[in-house]
């Protein structure tokens, strides 16, 4: 299978942080959800694979063309969603059309304007009047009328309301029906993600925790629902993470290791990755 | 990178209308004084003045677009650091380019107009003017490009008042006759010489934009 993204080994540090050796692999015509909490490196690996911030060490390969060396090329495919859209405060989504068709060389008038439409963008108003759901849906028309094959978005349904995210990640899903088109997309919102995604991605403080096919996380692991000497029974490898209260432990663990008759329910993506952060917040302590 | 200049468009006609209107007047009084004052109608300084703004123009543009994250959010586009440079000083050779003709149209008329026209002077006059309108943006450039436009503007205050206090002291160096130096062959070859290596400058500055520009990360 072609892959539309492949991160080996990538490495960036800054001043208190450091996304520490980063393997991610996206498969062609899928899309994958970045999930962390802030400053876990989910926006700085987007910066690195449009090559925006300079890795310190490791590869990428997006479309099948090296990061750096193709970095044109590569930007004329991929269409961005960064959390803050930056265009000049004075454009209005006309003009910012116009300068997109001497931008792009598969530049789509006709797609952008219908998006303009679908959206409900109005054309005459000037970027810095706009709300921040409009100004999202505005990158979101510029970022999907050249054509792209693969989308990389930040953040990219933050700031709308649900009816709107609702139609957009809709249009997200609509554009992965063709094979050949993939997403990368980070969110603080996981029920958008776990609506959308086929592979999920755990970040946390710039390491990755987990990368898997989402069906196969949604399957592999349960919600266990019992006491402290019940979970204490259960090989601590299996443990994802737990939660005790007065009322007895709640722990998310492997499906295989439980023991039968033991009280469990499905799981969210939500819940694993809130539960596994805390986990590992423990350890770190 | 034609993009590039359809957005710097829409933003100066924008951002920019009250330098029109300011180059729009300076400009009328400057080819209307002559016929008002005679030969006393000297017009340098209204011809010069818009010179100078033009300079300004893009660094404006540079703030406006600091101001929204553009300078940041620009890299997400098939657009290279080098043509995000080069627009700027496109930007400000374009704007230099309006400024220029409408200083020779102003002061093409007052040589006409006092009967001192000589073309050598004339000539010299506008390399004069093209050499002010660069120096300033070639040394201010890079600096915004390395450091942003807040530090920018302090350079290029300190630069204009380098400038005026130079014309000032050459005034008084040169006080009882500076028509007579400035018609010399040896001025002449001084104000070529000056103008190429204004020329020059530009392309150092031109590069050395480049590369802060490609060093910075967005």
């Amino acid at each position: 299978m072609e892959q539309a993204l492949e991160i080996k080994n990538l490495t960036k540090s800054y001043s208190g942080f450091c996304l520490d050796g980063l393997n991610l692999t996206l498969p062609s015509g899928c899309i994958m959800g970045l999930i962390g909490e802030n400053g876990a490196g989910k926006s700085t690996t987007m910066k690195l694979i449009l090559n925006m911030v300079h890795q310190d060490s490791g590869t990428i390969q997006v479309l099948g063309k090296h990061q750096e060396e193709d970095s044109q090329a590569i930007k004329e495919e991929v269409g961005v969603v960064l959390d803050e859209a930056g265009y000049p405060e004075c454009l209005t989504a006309k003009q910012i059309g116009r300068m997109m068709t001497h931008t792009y060389q598969n530049w789509d008038k006709d797609v952008y304007d219908g998006y303009i439409k679908q959206l409900r963008i109005p054309w005459d108003r000037e970027f810095g009047e706009l709300s921040r759901g409009m100004r999202m849906k505005l990158s979101i028309a510029v970022a999907m009328s050249h054509h792209p094959r693969l989308l990389l978005l930040d953040e990219a349904t933050s700031g709308l309301d649900p009816v709107v995210r609702d139609e957009v990640v809709e249009m997200f899903g609509e554009f992965t029906r063709d094979e050949r088109h993939s997403i990368l997309i980070s969110s603080h919102i996981v029920s958008d993600l776990e609506k959308l995604c086929d592979y999920i991605a755990f970040l946390h403080k710039g390491r990755l925790l987990l990368c898997e096919e989402k069906d196969i996380l949604l399957e592999q692991y349960v919600m266990f629902h019992g006491t402290a000497s019940e979970v204490s029974a259960i090989r601590p490898s299996a443990i994802k993470g737990k939660k005790e209260s007065a009322y007895g432990v709640e722990a998310i663990v492997r499906r295989d290791a439980v023991p039968a008759g033991a009280r469990l329910t499905p799981i969210s993506i939500e819940e694993l990755f809130i539960f596994m952060i805390k986990q590992r917040e423990g350890k770190d302590r | 990178m034609k993009g590039l200049l359809l957005k710097d468009l829409y933003m100066a006609r924008k951002y920019c209308r009250s330098y029109l209107f300011i180059v729009g007047v300076l400009t009328i009084i400057a080819i209307v004084a002559p016929f008002l004052e005679g030969e006393n109608g000297s017009t340098l300084f209204l011809s010069a003045y818009p010179i100078l703004l033009a300079g300004i123009i893009p660094v404006n543009l540079i703030a406006y677009e600091e101001k929204s994250k553009w300078n940041q959010y620009a890299g997400i586009f098939p657009y290279t650091k080098k043509e995000l440079v080069s627009v700027k000083y496109l930007d400000m050779l374009m704007a230099l380019g309006i400024a220029l003709v409408l200083a020779a149209l102003s002061q093409g008329v007052n040589l006409l107009v006092t009967g001192s026209f000589r073309l050598e002077v004339y000539a010299l006059i506008l390399a004069g003017f093209l050499v002010m309108g660069l120096i300033s943006p070639c040394i201010l450039l890079p600096v915004i490009f390395w450091l942003g436009t807040e530090k920018g503007r302090v350079v290029y205050f300190a630069v204009v008042g380098l400038f005026f206090g130079g014309v000032a002291v050459s005034k008084l160096l040169l006080k009882d006759d500076d028509t007579l130096l400035l018609a010399t062959g040896e001025k002449n070859g001084l104000l070529l010489g000056l103008a190429a290596g204004v020329l020059l400058m530009l392309g150092l500055s031109w590069r050395l934009s480049v590369w802060f520009c490609e060093k910075k990360e967005c």
